[in-house]
């Protein structure tokens, strides 16, 4: 069914605003990748980019749902950092920062569902906040790991 | 109320592998409090092993309601580690892999109350991959190298 023109609590400029955020931070991490000392870290850095891919997913889907249209997303900057350490510290706090970001509209948006499966709007927000608190926990380890060597 | 034929959108498997996580690490706090020294750092481990303890009694209930017979868990053992360091790093990423799972587990079930119930032990397992986020760089700075 055709749904296009559905208003689920959220305007289509916030999901281009969110998928903003999270292409911004996954560029942090493809550079982080390249940059990553050891087979192990590039591991923990290639699990948290699968992450962010399926909330850019979900996001795209709930904008093609709202709008019938794909996502026309600014360009994002590159990221400045000048190495691996700085790279991480930037990133842990542009985590911090979505977090904060995605929490607001994880309580505030209504619990519709926008496809037949269990996919709801909450949960297209929700995912990102906790995705997050635990990319959080995964650059900080990463961070003792270079830190004290 | 849920028969167990109903699964209330819960994937088994990874409620499966959340206990299993979850008694992997409760298994290696026994090992890691024989090496820890500092008061402080054993209470620590003392209090996440209990809250373990509660997960994991809770999660195979509701693995047993869900699917009508016991999780069948196997740790083999404690594993050795060449130090406390070692530990410290199997437990808090066996931590994070749990919380994944729990919060696939959260968004995934149906039913209210078990998805709150998700949402309370994943952000606990959080919590408990912090702790050993700072159980691991306290013992990194006291010993480099």
């Amino acid at each position: 069914m055709n749904n296009c023109g559905t208003i689920y609590g959220v305007t289509p400029q916030q999901i281009i605003e969110s998928i903003k955020a999270i292409t911004e931070t996954q560029e942090y991490y493809k550079r982080l990748f390249i940059m990553a000392p050891s087979e192990e870290q590039s591991g923990i850095l290639s699990k948290i980019m699968l992450d962010n891919i399926y909330s850019l997913y979900l996001l795209k889907r709930l904008y093609i749902g709202i709008t019938c249209t794909e996502p026309n997303t600014p360009p994002v900057y590159p990221p400045s950092f000048k190495n691996y350490l700085e790279g991480l510290v930037q990133v842990k706090t542009i985590e911090a920062r979505n977090m904060m970001y995605f929490i607001n509209f994880w309580i505030t948006i209504p619990d519709i569902f926008f496809t037949p499966s269990i996919t709801n709007v909450r949960t297209v927000f929700g995912i990102p906040v906790n995705n997050s608190s635990i990319h959080i926990n995964y650059i900080q380890y990463i961070l003792t790991l270079n830190l004290c060597k | 109320m849920y028969s167990c034929a109903s699964l209330a959108g819960v994937p088994v498997n990874d409620l499966f592998m959340s206990i299993q996580g979850i008694a992997y690490t409760m298994k290696n706090y026994n090992t890691l409090m024989k090496m820890v020294h500092n008061v402080l750092e054993k209470n620590m481990l003392l209090q996440m092993q209990k809250e373990d303890m509660y997960i994991l009694s809770a999660l195979t209930s509701l693995y047993t309601v869900l699917t009508g017979h016991k999780p069948l868990v196997s740790v083999t053992g404690n594993k050795i580690f060449s130090s406390y360091r070692e530990g410290i790093e199997a437990v808090l990423l066996a931590d994070l892999e749990t919380a994944q799972l729990l919060r696939s587990l959260y968004f995934a079930a149906e039913v209210g109350r078990i998805s709150g119930l998700f949402a309370f032990f994943f952000t606990l397992k959080n919590i408990q991959a912090t702790n050993m986020n700072y159980l691991l760089l306290i013992n990194k700075l006291n010993k480099p190298g």
